[in-house]
């Protein structure tokens, strides 16, 4: 069987099994028409999907048989260029605009950067002018190679009649089409949508898998360990953590926000309430991080210490699980889980953190 | 190069072809062969069902010049022309791209032509449920008498959103979704003409995750060809899911049953690690606590399992009470809810698991004798609640009544006492919070009981004694009655979690008296109020009521 040749290896971290689903796929020659990329934020969808893009629009015969981009044909420098004209990539906010350097800060900006943005504005959405313009854009064949790709970044930001106005596109798009859609999670689309493409999901990867590609990039093995074992599969987080020390201050002040919440008294946190609801846009990284803690301590509770994810609040953890009971630290969870929840849907950020620091256990 | 999809390739082009819905099948081939085909239908359902494929069909199969029964032939020129897209008189129109009602006056405009080659000019409208509200006015009169060499189809996955206007004016099909057996032979089908060898395990998973869509299925397994070759396993097809494998899911139930956070937590992230969905994993976990549900309640016949399985599950289900399993699906429902992606989903499963085995290890022992601190009830903020209890205590715990006038008096609350010494705060508190339900609960048994009840009011309660004050020596003699007493211990004891012994006690008011007392105490009003029970939670302190009437 044609399968078991090796293939040359995709410049991708972790994702092994979907850059093997899609390799595979186009050096057999069984592609599909419409590809749903499907994982967390900063995991790696659109890098995938934009390299995918590359080897399917790449001249070099040779490198497309085996599934890979040669990286050095003009095709393969249009597509990183994102100029090339049988490719379009459509982003949210960017909307199209793609400086790298946007581009860059954004997909590291942290988890919460996303959920943020969509928070933030119900506005970023894809409109159905967008969409008209990619199916005016199929309808042509393609200028340079045997396809136009279409990457659609976060297909979730579609709004409700553009991805309506997507369905049969997606369902019979022309011959020499390909869409790439990417997705933090597919209930999110319409199943019509969803039962249109081959789903791929994209798992987080495992943390020895991104502290080895840190490491690759310079960092000390300690370090590295560390920061992937931080960014909980992430790996556009964890790359974009090694190159900015910003991002790694934050979290500290983020858990120094924590820590001093709980040894704080009612009247107190009351006070800090106040203090941090003056930064609204900072709060979904806060709270999923304060998530994320409390997640932690929880599993340390239960004896469960091995998948912590910050590991660099051992201490204060197992502080946290010795004095509070499995059921102290189960209702700090879920009142901070809602609390999240109610800020997306623009509750009063003050109140909102009043009630839950004021939930939260005395120290 | 480019290979179709097989979805696409595999689009049925006749009746025969069609998987399920013979209920409409049915009816639209009677009537071609009778010639009564309606002017226009709608074809309304879940995705991947066969509206679109039925639709084109039927347009190939009105236009077609074969004998009726053998419509569409798929050899006659039109069938052809029809089929292969180049057809002027088969319009599909995509009106989710298509939405305004200039949309729609271009096509009422083309409807008057007669059709070029074909019998009829058929319109396909795919997503009619994205028209605009204009849009669908404009094409009401249309719909309703259009010339006699047009016919309409419309297919929609949201029937609902279609005004009822366009509704009364098309013959409406629901398709349905198509079952497991179906779905599992037909992809079988495309496998053994395709060349692929699969496991029927695979083929069966497959068909369970398509959930009566054929599309998903089909696209599927697609998918699992370009992922592995055209070996299909089980193992594959779990991998590309990212579901548990039925063993993993059933220990897992097994951590549940047992009340074990460590052990369950453990196997969750052991599963994630392991490149399982956390999504995938809840509502696996889900559907597996439906079968226990199922069975409890005596509808095991409805499960689609083996018989070892099935004892198995049943087994299971003996072990765990009722009411905990409807609890612990509620958790992981809500947990299945919540929109996370893969990374976020792990959270909810893993606190949904931990609140159901707490809430699974708390049953049995119920109300916490020495259990720690009182944050062992459900409610959220369980903290000693100071007046709870003293309500139902009676006349010697309330202090004298203030005047009801505008007065501002001083009263000084202590720290709430903890316990006093004889009354265990929990079963009180539950009594009173349940009391209601607890005479419903009487009611049920007996009316009598709970008439007498009505006379009644919890006075005390220890750990396994409740006091039940009464106002008329007659409502106590009638209740000492050793069955009617043995009823209401056995309901009490229910509705406490633990067993209990009932005592009456006379009390030397009328009921009038108390009825009249109780809200006069504005001390006691306010200490119950909640807002103030939080407020000296937190460590605040009454100094003054000021009545304000």
């Amino acid at each position: 069987m044609a399968s078991l040749t090796p293939l040359p290896t995709w410049p991708i971290v972790g994702h092994t099994a979907a850059v093997r689903l899609l390799q595979r796929s186009l050096a057999d020659g069984h592609l599909a028409h419409a590809y749903l990329l499907v994982g967390p934020p900063n995991v790696g969808k659109t890098t995938v999907g934009l390299y995918f893009a590359q080897a399917l629009l790449c001249e070099d015969e040779a490198a497309r048989s085996q599934g890979v981009a040669c990286g050095r044909c003009a095709g393969c420098r249009k597509v990183r260029e994102r100029t090339h004209p049988d490719l379009r990539v459509i982003e949210p906010d960017g909307g199209g605009e793609d400086d790298s350097g946007a581009a860059a800060g954004e997909s590291g900006d942290g988890a919460g950067a996303a959920r943020s943005k969509r928070k933030a504005a119900s506005r970023v959405q894809i409109k159905i002018e967008t969409v008209r313009e990619v199916q005016r854009d199929l309808s042509l064949r393609p200028y340079q190679g045997a396809r136009r790709v279409v990457l659609l970044a976060q297909a979730d930001m579609l709004n409700d009649s553009a991805e309506n106005a997507l369905l049969k596109t997606l369902e019979e798009p022309p011959p020499y089409a390909l869409l790439l859609l990417t997705a933090e999670d597919a209930e999110t689309l319409l199943p019509t949508t969803v039962s249109r493409c081959q789903q791929v999901p994209l798992n987080p990867v495992p943390v020895p898998t991104i502290a080895e590609a840190l490491v690759a990039q310079g960092q000390s093995p300690d370090d590295a360990h560390r920061l992937a074992r931080l960014s909980g599969g992430r790996v556009g987080w964890a790359l974009q953590a090694a190159r900015d020390a910003n991002l790694l201050s934050r979290r500290v002040t983020y858990l120094e926000n924590l820590a001093r919440v709980l040894r704080a008294p009612a009247v107190e946190r009351l006070a800090l309430a106040e203090e941090m609801a003056k930064k609204p846009e900072t709060l979904p990284d806060l709270l999923l991080l304060w998530q994320g803690w409390w997640r932690d301590a929880l599993l340390t509770q239960a004896g469960c210490g091995e998948w912590v994810t910050n590991i660099d609040q051992r201490p204060l953890l197992d502080q946290a699980a010795q004095r509070r009971s499995l059921e102290t630290l189960a209702q700090a969870l879920r009142a901070t889980r809602q609390t999240a929840d109610e800020l997306e849907r623009n509750a009063n950020p003050r109140l909102a953190l009043e009630v839950l620091f004021l939930s939260w256990p005395d120290a | 190069m480019a290979a179709q999809a097989l979805y696409r390739r595999w689009r049925p082009q006749t009746f025969e072809d069609v998987v399920g819905q013979s209920h409409i099948l049915q009816t639209l081939r009677n009537a071609l062969a009778t010639g009564r085909v309606a002017h226009a239908y709608l074809f309304a359902g879940p995705r991947g069902t066969g509206k679109t494929t039925i639709a084109r069909i039927l347009a190939r199969a009105v236009n077609c010049t074969a004998a009726p029964e053998r419509r569409p032939c798929g050899e006659c020129a039109v069938c052809r022309s029809l089929a292969e897209g180049r057809s002027l008189d088969l319009i599909e129109i995509d009106a989710a791209s298509h939405t305004g009602v200039d949309n729609v006056r271009d096509l009422i405009e083309k409807v008057q032509f007669a059709p070029s080659e074909a019998q009829y000019k058929v319109y396909i409208i795919d997503e009619v449920h994205m028209l605009s509200t204009p849009a669908f006015n404009a094409l009401l009169k249309t719909l309703e008498e259009p010339p006699p060499h047009a016919l309409f189809f419309l297919a929609t996955t949201e029937a609902h959103k279609i005004p009822a206007t366009i509704l009364s004016r098309c013959q409406r099909f629901s398709f349905q979704r198509i079952p497991l057996s179906d779905m599992v032979a037909h992809l079988t089908h495309i496998c053994a003409t395709e060349g692929f060898e699969a496991e029927p395990a695979a083929i069966e998973l497959i068909g369970r995750y398509a959930q009566g869509g054929l599309r998903d299925a089909i696209s599927l397994l697609d998918q699992m060809v370009a992922f592995g070759g055209e070996n299909i396993t089980l193992a594959q097809v779990q991998s590309v899911l990212g579901t548990a494998a039925d063993a993993a899911v059933e220990v897992l139930a097994e951590h549940l049953v047992l009340g074990d956070t460590a052990g369950g937590l453990r196997l969750i992230n052991q599963a994630v690690d392991a490149g399982v969905d956390g999504r995938q994993l809840v509502n696996q976990l889900l559907e597996y606590l439906r079968s226990l549900m199922l069975i409890q309640n005596g509808s095991g016949g409805l499960l689609n399992v083996t018989a070892e399985t099935q004892s198995r599950l049943e087994t299971q289900a003996r072990r765990i009470a009722p009411a905990a399993l409807v609890r612990a699906i509620k958790l992981f429902t809500e947990a299945a809810q919540s929109q996370r992606s893969a990374l976020q989903m792990q959270l909810p499963l893993e606190l949904a698991l931990v609140e159901a085995t707490l809430d699974l290890s708390r049953t049995p022992q119920a109300s916490g004798d020495g259990a720690p601190g009182p944050a062992h009830r459900a409610a959220p903020s369980a903290h000693p609640a100071p007046a709870i209890p003293s309500r139902p205590v009676e006349t010697p715990a309330a202090p004298p009544p203030l005047s009801p006038s505008r007065s501002e008096a001083a009263a000084e609350v202590a720290p709430p006492p903890r316990s006093e010494a004889t009354t265990v705060e929990g079963p009180v508190l539950d009594l009173v919070s349940q009391w209601e339900a607890f005479l419903a609960a009487v009611n049920q048994q007996d009316k009598r009981v709970g008439g007498l009840l009505k006379d009644c009011y919890p006075l005390e309660a220890t750990v396994n004694q409740v006091t039940l004050g009464v106002y008329y020596s007659f409502h106590q003699k009638q209740l000492e009655d050793t069955k009617r007493r043995g009823l209401l211990e056995d309901v009490l004891s229910r509705t406490l979690g633990s067993p209990v012994r009932v005592q009456f006690k006379l009390t030397p008011k009328t009921k009038a008296e108390m009825d009249a007392e109780r809200p006069k105490n504005p001390l006691q009003e306010a200490t119950d109020d909640p807002v103030v029970k939080e407020a000296v939670r937190m460590g605040g302190k009454i100094t003054g009521i000021s009545l304000d009437t």
